[in-house]
């Protein structure tokens, strides 16, 4: 990078200039929005959280995705300003729903800019996302939005351009979120760039079980074991939660965070894929790649997401977006 | 030395000011203490907003402490970010909101704006006393301002006390478990860590009760 403090605008204009056809970088309103507005007034997507987690949310703008993005300093929701600048760009005359994942910051500042955007006569709504099984049931409240949000962007996206109303939208969305779950580790800390040093220490042969993304500690630190065992850790609450064991068919998403090389990626995937369907599930699709990331985290973060032919058939639906692009 | 009874428009303009300039101050240190139980940028991001409201103060100066405080909120909603972003700029809409129209406002005032703010905050952020956060320096000195209010205590005692017991309130953080925020996440772990956001909190009575004391002399 150049500079700490330039890192997130000059991000931006990177991804704009790299795509061009599908996106726009409006830096007065800091968000990155469609390139082309809708042909058809239909239900606006918006998102946005802290940067530091690319391509989330901005690699997700575009035809069946977001209509906009608001990027927020490194690991700082965005301001309602900004939010409100995406609402507007994202509002045809059908309501906007905001794509929140469960951060204070942005359950705040998307909360405060609902109220003020329904003032001046946009219909909103919101969908919270707390895929993040980490955390135990008796604390439900800080489960994060993982890697369940890119899959309620692509879902919620398509139905909103096959011409579902607010309401309907919504309703996806929350089914989405409602079959769910994700589960992290990481075998490092990330360097945030105005602290120039990693935020804690990570000891070579140890790993931490059950992290999200911003740069925190895991729940437990545990000593280095095999790829096996790891694939083992991924799926073992996902799988209890969504009762994984009686033949359902799954939409996978393997994050990495940032410094995980491809191969180990794929290892872990095929792993997985083997775990799954040793208790009778399928991974019908997968998503494999670096979709949610922490700076330059070297970990994983892992989502199930246990789809009917509805979720399926709007997965499978076209998107051209920065960094899911297929069926267009 | 004159007693001052009330807080004005340029007393209110100072304290924000001198409360800008601590923050951008303490931005590293800020960031550090977030850095042990969040993600290390609660220094970085007050201090954008500090230099947002710096700027505005360049502008005309505000007819009533309500226009005052209402800019400064929605400047600092608009450029901080995150929870403290909206947190701190809800305390200000409060602080606005009480003072509505007023160009001067006495203890009772203050503290009723106070305990507003209080409540607007544990409203949004969900947050109680004893979750690890910036209520925990807020809400002792709210409270202190209230019995200020009953012993007809004079301006500058009334906050000189209230920074007090926002810098106890402060201090306790260290011993306690986050259960709101990023801090949380680490459970256990953040015990030992004083909450950066009750920091920065106990400054904004700090430079408080400075400004008041500035006008006294």
């Amino acid at each position: 990078m150049n500079a700490p403090e330039s890192v997130v605008t000059e991000y931006l204009r990177g991804l704009a200039a790299s795509h061009p056809e599908v996106i726009e970088f409006n830096s007065e309103a800091r968000i990155v929005q469609r390139k082309l507005l809708p042909t058809q007034p239909k239900v606006g997507l918006i998102s946005g959280g802290g940067s530091g987690c690319e391509p989330m949310h901005s690699g997700y703008v575009g035809f069946g995705g977001l209509d906009a993005a608001c990027p927020g300093e490194i690991f700082t929701s965005p301001v309602p300003s900004q939010i409100m600048a995406a609402t507007e760009r994202a509002d045809s005359g059908k309501g906007v729903l905001y794509i929140i994942k469960n951060f204070g910051g942005e359950v705040m500042n998307f909360g405060l800019s609902a109220e003020i955007m329904k003032r001046k006569g946009i219909e909103i709504s919101k969908v919270i996302v707390n895929d993040d099984c980490s955390f135990p049931i008796s604390h439900f409240d800080r489960r994060r939005g993982l890697g369940g949000t890119i899959l309620v962007e692509k879902i919620a996206g398509a139905a909103a351009q096959r011409g579902d109303n607010l309401a309907q939208v919504t309703s996806i969305a929350k089914r989405v979120v409602a079959n769910s779950r994700s589960f992290g580790v990481a075998f490092n800390s990330c360097t945030t760039p105005k602290l120039g040093h990693p935020n804690f220490e990570m000891p070579e042969d140890e790993f931490d079980i059950g992290v999200g993304i911003g740069g925190d500690r895991g729940h437990s630190r545990s000593k280095m074991v095999s790829a096996d065992k790891i694939a083992e850790i991924l799926i073992e609450q996902p799988a209890l939660e969504l009762d994984l064991a009686s033949g359902k068919k799954i939409i996978f998403l393997l994050s990495g965070l940032g410094s995980t090389p491809s191969i180990e990626l794929y290892t872990l995937s095929g792993l997985i894929h083997e775990k799954l369907e040793s208790i009778g599930t399928k991974a019908v699709r997968s998503l494999v790649g670096n979709f949610i990331t922490s700076l330059d985290s070297f970990g994983v973060i892992a989502t199930f997401l246990v789809a009917d032919e509805e979720l399926l058939e709007l997965y499978d639906a076209p998107i051209d977006s920065p960094a899911l692009r297929w069926g267009k | 030395m004159s007693m001052v009874t009330e807080l004005t428009i340029p007393m209110a303009q100072n304290w924000l000011s001198e409360f800008c300039k601590a923050v951008i101050e303490l931005e590293d240190h800020l960031n550090e203490l977030d850095a042990a139980v969040g993600d290390g940028e609660h220094g970085s991001n007050l201090s954008n907003g500090a230099r947002a409201l710096q700027e505005s103060f360049k502008g005309p100066q505000s007819k009533s402490l309500g226009e005052f405080f209402e800019f400064a909120g929605m400047t600092i909603i608009n450029s901080v970010g995150g929870a403290s972003g909206a947190l701190y700029g809800t305390l200000l809409l409060r602080l606005s909101d009480v003072t509505a129209n007023k160009t001067t406002a006495n203890l009772n005032i203050m503290s009723q704006a106070f305990d507003s703010a209080l409540e607007g905050i544990m409203e949004l952020g969900r947050a109680k006393p004893g979750d690890k956060t910036l209520v925990d320096a807020l809400h002792p000195a709210v409270s202190s301002l209230i019995a200020s209010v009953q012993n007809s205590d004079d301006l500058l005692g009334a906050f000189t006390k209230a920074c007090h017991a926002a810098e106890l309130g402060c201090a306790k953080t260290a011993q306690m478990e986050a259960r709101k925020g990023r801090g949380s996440y680490q459970g256990e772990r953040s015990i030992g860590h004083v909450d950066p956001g009750a920091t920065s909190m106990t400054s904004l009575f700090k430079t408080l009760s400075n400004s008041i004391d500035f006008f006294s002399k």
